[in-house]
């Protein structure tokens, strides 16, 4: 009798630990990650030659985010090794978006407004919420980290200003990184003024720990 | 810029601006001829918030724009356009010279507008050799084209966004002349070649820039050399300026909504037709 009790025991144990194993090994699986690079930034003197590019994110993995372009605008057009302003758009689906990052100051512009915040502090710096959709910028000094759990969401990442490790990847500002099926997200400041944008699909509100 | 290789007397080391001019570049070529337009010069972009106005010297140079302005103008002209709220333009050295080949030298320079005109409707005007005004010095060596302002009672046709004189200089060897400008605007002048003693004090040779003293109205000018300059005298506009790439605005939060309006469409589009 007991024997048999024994042997249901282990079954059950053993079908519950294939079961656990398997989700375990999918949520910690570098699958769910997968860097990429950012398209090469345009340098820009004083005049012309800005022009719109439309880069499509190769493999992209989401269907709702795209067209990411960089520019860098350089001082006086002197000293093309002293960029001072830098721009990101992309588009989150059919909305243009615009992050620029000039001097001590961070500015967010979307279809209706521009909101511009000081790099004083280190945390969230600002969040704009589209529906489902989240933007957020994340200041962090060297060594500093940034924890959420996340269930179900999709991000795309990328250090602004910067590196990052994250999932063991050294992230500089020409790298990003999409993220899906991960029960958490949490990377590293490997730089003193790191600045990253994360866009999110499904709630990013989620605790940050 | 881009591959094109000019001197830009401003912005200058530490010196960002003389108000309200924001930037002057001087083109100077030989083109070798066997190429096609489209290749050469530079293509579609936008501005916004500032006057680009060029100097046609050698050569010529082919407008286009998201207005619907295709106009060429040739030595002696100049392209005046007044971005405002935005346009996308090209300019391209004309077909002729690109095809056969031959000198181009241009100078552009930028005219910051006022905030008040800032978002005005964008405007194109072309002035070419023949129609801009000219006097003559006394000694009849120095010949003055009038572009923008009221010179000696001679006024261009050129709507500007400010007060100002904007003037091309053609000087014979021994030719001198006096400018007469208001002792508040800010005063410049950027010499293409030759030599020149300005207020019999100072020479200066080509490529050089002089930024004048707000402490006096007169210029004076004596060409030691056949020499051509260009002076700009404008009011300061003395309000806060945000620059980069091809936009001028007032903030930073005014630039980023450019780009924004660039990549929307709202300046318009424009798509060359090269013949």
């Amino acid at each position: 009798m007991e024997r048999r009790r024994f042997l249901q025991k282990s079954f059950l144990g053993g079908l519950a630990l294939g079961l656990l194993s398997n989700n375990v090994l999918f949520a910690n699986s570098s699958a769910q990650t997968m860097v990429f690079d950012v398209p090469k930034a345009s340098k820009h003197i004083r005049h012309g030659l800005f022009q719109n590019q439309s880069l499509n994110l190769v493999n992209c993995p989401f269907d709702w985010i795209n067209h990411l372009q960089k520019d860098v605008f350089c001082q006086d057009g002197i000293d093309l090794e002293a960029p001072e302003f830098v721009h990101l758009s992309f588009k989150l689906e059919n909305k243009l978006m615009n992050v620029g990052l000039c001097k001590n100051s961070l500015y967010i512009t979307d279809e209706l407004v521009t909101e511009e915040r000081d790099l004083n502090n280190s945390g969230i710096i600002n969040t704009k919420v589209y529906e489902d959709k989240t933007v957020q910028i994340i200041q962090l000094k060297k060594g500093q980290k940034h924890k959420r759990k996340i269930h179900n969401t999709q991000i795309c990442l990328l250090p602004i200003k910067g590196e990052i490790l994250i999932d063991n990847h050294l992230l500089t500002d020409e790298q990003g990184i999409f993220v899906q099926n991960q029960n958490k997200l949490f990377f590293e400041a490997q730089r003193e003024e790191t600045i990253v944008l994360l866009v999110g699909k499904n709630s990013l509100q989620n605790k940050i720990t | 810029m881009g591959g094109i290789v000019l001197d830009q007397p401003l912005p200058y080391a530490s010196i960002n601006q003389i108000d309200p001019f924001l930037l002057i570049h001087h083109w100077s070529d030989r083109l070798p001829g066997g190429q096609h337009q489209k290749n050469v010069g530079v293509g579609p972009h936008p501005h916004r918030g500032f006057a680009p106005v060029t100097f046609i010297f050698k050569g010529s140079i082919h407008h286009r724009d998201s207005e619907g302005n295709d106009e060429t103008v040739y030595g002696g002209g100049t392209q005046w356009m007044n971005s405002g709220k935005g346009i996308v333009h090209s300019e391209r050295p004309g077909q002729e010279v690109v095809s056969k080949g031959g000198d181009f030298e241009i100078i552009q320079f930028w005219i910051n507008a006022p905030a008040k005109n800032k978002m005005d409707a964008p405007s194109y005007q072309p002035l070419s050799k023949e129609q801009t005004p000219q006097v003559l010095s006394k000694d009849g060596k120095v010949k003055v084209g009038v572009v923008a302002g009221n010179y000696k009672g001679v006024e261009s046709s050129i709507s500007s966004y400010s007060p100002m004189l904007i003037l091309r200089l053609d000087i014979e060897a021994g030719g001198e002349t006096t400018i007469s400008v208001p002792e508040h605007y800010n005063t410049l002048l950027y010499q293409l070649d030759g030599v020149l003693t300005i207020n019999d004090t100072q020479q200066t040779k080509a490529k050089d820039m002089t930024w004048f003293e707000n402490d006096a109205c007169d210029i004076k000018i004596k060409g030691n050399q056949t020499c051509r300059a260009i002076l700009l005298a404008g009011e300061p506009i003395k309000e806060e300026v945000a620059t980069y790439g091809p936009f001028v605005m007032n903030t930073q939060a005014e630039l980023m909504e450019a780009i924004r309006d660039y990549q929307a469409g709202k300046m318009g589009e424009l798509i060359e037709n090269f013949d």
